[in-house]
């Protein structure tokens, strides 16, 4: 079994070899090879990227133990993490451009105690001293009830990832039970959050927090905690959307401009769920404004599961998300010349694709704005890539990039100093891989 | 345990196609087998879709961190009550992790819906069973399918939707009559 599965992967491998080269010809997205970063026989999935100013690329993913335990899981003991998800986060380091990657270690100490949820994906990001940060969603019980909680955690490595801290909670404690909201077994929710690091190095974690909550139709409040001590510590949570209008399953994001940082979430408006953009303008203890996206407005009473994904050049606030309330219903981007106050010029991404979905957005140092999302055309999803290099004007035609065969999902991005972008993916749902896309004025064809 | 069982293009030779599809029934069919819960892989949804044709189908994917999924239960019940007789079908398919089934799954039934009989998937990856049904899902839910009697699908509704809603695309494909 473990030979024909390597088999299929030195194929799947020479493949991609040969779709690059390929591609030089055809003008598609020039990358280089796709490299898998989880281990092999481990079910990996969800992960993201950060790429630091010395150009080292760190990836972080989510593990839920052996391939070969699928699909006959054995089900959960009581009392051993007796709500939802127990899975692992696991980290890897490439300073070499993504050729070689360190051996994954895994960040939380103990194990099975990542709220390991796609939909509520860990965050990594690096500090202007080099310090990786990271942000993730953990099993947990509140020590004022007693009760079944998933909190805010934070975790840092000062020594490019070979050990990181232990693990600080920087949410409140839960004081209250809301499993009237949230089913059995779980009373209390900080997840569904984010995290950046401004320019200055200031680390802003975002989240969800329900308390305030009035019924399943209502909104969540998004919470923020500041660290200016390169992650040492964290300031008390303060509520910086507060109204219960954030729509409870989408995950927040953030992205930074020279003096202002930017939460993209989803607002329960009286006519949809639609995505929205607050600014922030002293460190992203508070919050404000109301950059509706200019987009068919969504009225749904479900679970969009769709985030804002958000780039930002100056004033320019670049803006991609899933649209469902539009027809076509499908991945849009759309823009702001104004610092995120109003937004205008949406389009589809996709239009020949039935389904696209999940962006990731990065703008570089000249202003090069890429996306990377999956779609199916005629199969299963697939990564395609477009970019602007006129400040969102236009964007180039999707291009599918060479990633092995079957379905790759799930895109993370972040941008090197020289332009180039990483992407991480998860393929055939069971393990990470990572490529490196040139920067795109140097990219033929687009 | 292998719960896996042949699609509707089984290969299998003719002679052997019965006790496959009489495994299938028992293993797969809730009410059919007496289960409430039903583990269900992709290929074996597909083949249960296939033995209903004949019959207008909705097919609901749900889960228990789904609020506005739970919400829609009861009037999915009611629906399987009312249409039954007239060949009406509810199938129901949890999206939680098969792992929870023991100690989530279960006692939540046993709580809010105790007479609700629902697969839950055994895919890894929510899209790969929802593909049976539509493979442009856009991954969203509360999502439903409405099939007609030749097992087309005649209606996607997403998000909370009412036993009304559901009932005005469910009665036009009734009135049709299979041939």
């Amino acid at each position: 079994m473990k030979t024909e599965r390597r088999f299929v992967q030195r194929i799947a491998i020479a493949c991609v070899a040969l779709a690059c080269a390929l591609s030089t010809i055809e003008g598609t997205a020039i990358a280089a090879a796709a490299q898998r970063v989880s281990e092999e026989g481990r079910r990996a999935l969800s992960p993201e990227i950060a790429v630091g100013s010395d150009g080292a690329v760190n990836a972080i993913w989510l593990d839920k133990g052996l391939t070969a335990d699928r699909p006959s899981p054995k089900p959960r003991k009581p009392g051993e993490h007796s709500h939802r998800s127990a899975t692992d986060l696991y980290f890897s380091r490439s300073t070499d451009g993504g050729n070689s990657w360190s051996r994954p270690v895994r960040v939380n100490r103990e194990p099975g105690s990542v709220w390991g949820f796609a939909v509520s994906k860990p965050r990594v990001a690096v500090g202007p001293t080099g310090t990786i940060h990271i942000f993730y969603p953990a099993n947990d019980r509140s020590p004022d009830t007693g009760l079944d909680v998933v909190s805010a955690v934070y975790t840092q490595s000062v020594d490019g990832g070979r050990n990181f801290s232990a693990s600080i909670i920087v949410n409140r404690p839960a004081t209250v039970d809301r499993s009237d909201l949230l089913g059995e077994g779980l009373t209390m929710t900080n997840s569904f959050g984010t995290m950046g690091v401004a320019p200055g190095g200031v680390i802003i974690t975002a989240w969800q927090n329900v308390t305030e909550m009035e019924d399943t139709s209502d909104g969540a409040d998004a919470v923020v905690a500041i660290s200016t001590d390169d992650g040492r510590s964290f300031d008390a949570e303060r509520v910086a959307l507060p109204g219960n209008d954030v729509c409870p399953c989408c995950q927040l994001t953030l992205a930074f401009g020279d003096d202002t940082a930017y939460m993209g979430y989803r607002k329960i408006y009286a006519d949809g769920r639609d995505s929205t953009v607050a600014r922030s303008t002293d460190g992203g203890r508070t919050f404000s404004g109301d950059g509706r996206l200019d987009l068919a407005r969504w009225d749904i009473d479900g679970c969009p599961l769709k985030p804002t994904e958000l780039g930002i050049d100056g004033d320019r606030v670049y803006a991609a998300t899933f649209n469902g309330g539009a027809d076509p219903a499908g991945l849009y981007f759309t823009r702001s010349t104004d610092g995120g106050r109003t937004f205008g010029d949406g389009r589809q991404v996709h239009a020949a694709a039935p389904y696209s979905d999940a962006p990731a957005l990065t703008v570089d140092a000249a202003g090069t704005i890429r996306l990377v999302w999956h779609a199916k055309v005629d199969g299963p999803r697939r990564l395609f890539t477009a970019v602007s290099i006129d400040a969102g004007d236009t964007l180039s035609a999707p291009v599918e990039l060479a990633t092995p065969a079957g379905a790759s999902a799930y895109p993370a991005t972040d941008v090197a100093t020289d332009g180039s972008v990483y992407v991480a993916w998860q393929q055939e749902n069971e393990e990470v891989f990572v490529m490196a896309l040139p920067a795109a004025a140097r990219t033929a064809g687009e | 345990m292998s719960r896996s069982a042949a699609p509707a293009t089984s290969r299998v030779p003719a002679a052997s196609r019965f006790p496959v599809w009489l495994c299938l029934l028992l293993l797969a069919a809730p009410a059919a087998a007496g289960e409430r819960i039903t583990p269900v892989s992709a290929d074996a949804l597909s083949a249960v879709l296939g033995e209903h044709k004949g019959h207008v189908v909705l097919v609901n994917f749900w889960a228990t961190w789904c609020r506005p999924c739970l919400e829609e239960i009861p009037a999915l019940m009611a629906l399987a009550d009312e249409f039954n007789e007239q060949g009406f079908d509810l199938i129901a398919v949890s999206l939680d992790n098969p792992n929870d089934r023991e100690l989530l799954l279960d006692p939540f039934l046993d709580k809010w819906f105790p007479d609700f009989s629902t697969y839950v998937s055994l895919e890894n990856d929510m899209d790969s069973i929802v593909s049976v049904v539509d493979p442009f899902w856009n991954e969203i839910l509360p999502t439903s399918y409405v099939l007609a009697r030749d097992g087309s699908v005649a209606r996607r509704i997403q998000g909370g939707s009412s036993a009304e809603a559901f009932a005005a695309e469910i009665r036009p494909l009734l009135a049709r009559k299979s041939h």
